[in-house]
């Protein structure tokens, strides 16, 4: 790939590819390395894209992938996981509480969530990506927005109590 | 409840910031450059008036137009002779067994020839003129002319060749590629390196 060509498709979708790794990992510092590492395949790789839609599909299939070797790393799973805090994890103070209700979620259904919600794949498409069945894909979703709900729903009524 | 337009504005705040993706992009780019030149290559050195054949790495330089070359060179070695030889180059090329698959790597690009190996007992490549044939046990077959002939090179991925010894100034005026400059051949730490001359 030319220079000139990578560095097109990295800034139209280098927040993408953040964004996704963020939402799998939870943490900004991880979510960084992980792009460097797409972003440096993108760079590598001579797949000829039919389109710009095309090369983003690639590419943020790249970022999950990437994202589940780093949770599988041993040394990770020696690391409290995120979905045994109480509190939800977030990067910044610019998070609404929607966002950070979603990163209190599992890392499987906040990935789900946010490529079903905010990339606007269909279910077909986060299965591939996750490679899991489209049925645990909608299970998933389902779960997350009752988890959601839950969650929403509290902090709304904690909010109206004040 | 859960909004999915209030996620999608919280979610489009969230980027790693224009410094980061700028740096990000710059990092790649001198990454994959200094990996490129950095990266020994193989080359197979089959001197006239020598007997065995050196499978040895040597360093990619600017004036490498192909991933695959063969050229014939005059060269002066350590004891002031000169001598006529062929030189051959490659790519680095690694093959390993992951996850189950066999992925061949050419140049740093992974190649899965799973299937091939199972299917034909080899994979081939053909690239730049070069017909290379990989076979599961990492023995590599190059077949490519030069001057019109046809020569083939043989080697291991998973043996220990012998590497050339000693260091070789190469006159480019021999060369029949064309391409490449004068060249310093040394001996590092077994592996012969070949680098521009100054």
């Amino acid at each position: 790939m030319t220079n000139d060509a990578f560095e097109r498709l990295a800034r139209a979708y280098g927040d993408a590819v953040f964004r996704v790794a963020f939402h799998a990992l939870g943490s900004r510092m991880d979510a960084e390395d992980v792009s460097q590492t797409a972003l440096l395949k993108l760079y590598q790789t001579d797949k000829p894209f039919a389109s710009d839609d095309h090369a983003k599909h690639w590419l943020l299939r790249v970022t999950v992938n990437e994202c589940r070797k780093l949770l599988r790393a041993p040394w990770r799973k020696r690391v409290l996981p995120l979905e045994d805090y109480d509190a939800p994890t977030s990067a910044s103070e610019d998070h609404s509480d929607v966002l950070a209700a979603v990163m209190a979620l599992k890392p499987k259904y906040r990935l789900c969530v946010y490529l079903y919600y905010y990339e606007d794949w269909s279910v077909r498409e986060v299965a591939r990506a996750l490679e899991a069945r489209e049925s645990t894909v909608q299970t998933w979703l389902a779960r997350a927005r009752e988890k959601l709900k839950q969650t929403l729903s509290g902090e709304q009524e904690a909010k109206d109590y004040v | 409840m859960f909004d999915p337009n209030t996620y999608r504005e919280a979610c489009a705040r969230l980027t790693p910031g224009a410094e980061k993706l700028e740096e990000m992009i710059a990092m790649t780019e001198n990454t994959n450059r200094k990996k490129h030149f950095s990266r020994p290559i193989k080359t197979v050195l089959i001197a006239a008036a020598c007997v065995a054949a050196l499978c040895v790495t040597a360093m990619a330089a600017p004036a490498v137009q192909k991933l695959f070359m063969s050229f014939s060179v005059t060269f002066t070695d350590q004891n002031g002779n000169i001598q006529d030889a062929q030189m051959f180059i490659c790519p680095d090329l690694a093959l390993e067994k992951r996850d189950g698959k066999d992925i061949l790597t050419v140049d740093g690009k992974e190649i899965d020839v799973t299937d091939a190996f199972a299917k034909d007992g080899k994979y081939v490549l053909e690239e730049d003129g070069a017909t290379v044939t990989v076979t599961p046990d990492g023995q590599v077959e190059v077949c490519t002319e030069v001057n019109g002939d046809p020569i083939v090179y043989t080697f291991s991925l998973t043996g220990n060749d012998a590497f050339g010894v000693g260091s070789f100034s190469v006159d480019d005026e021999e060369l029949t590629g064309g391409e490449i400059g004068s060249y310093i051949v040394t001996d590092q730490n077994g592996a012969m390196e070949v680098t521009p001359a100054e």
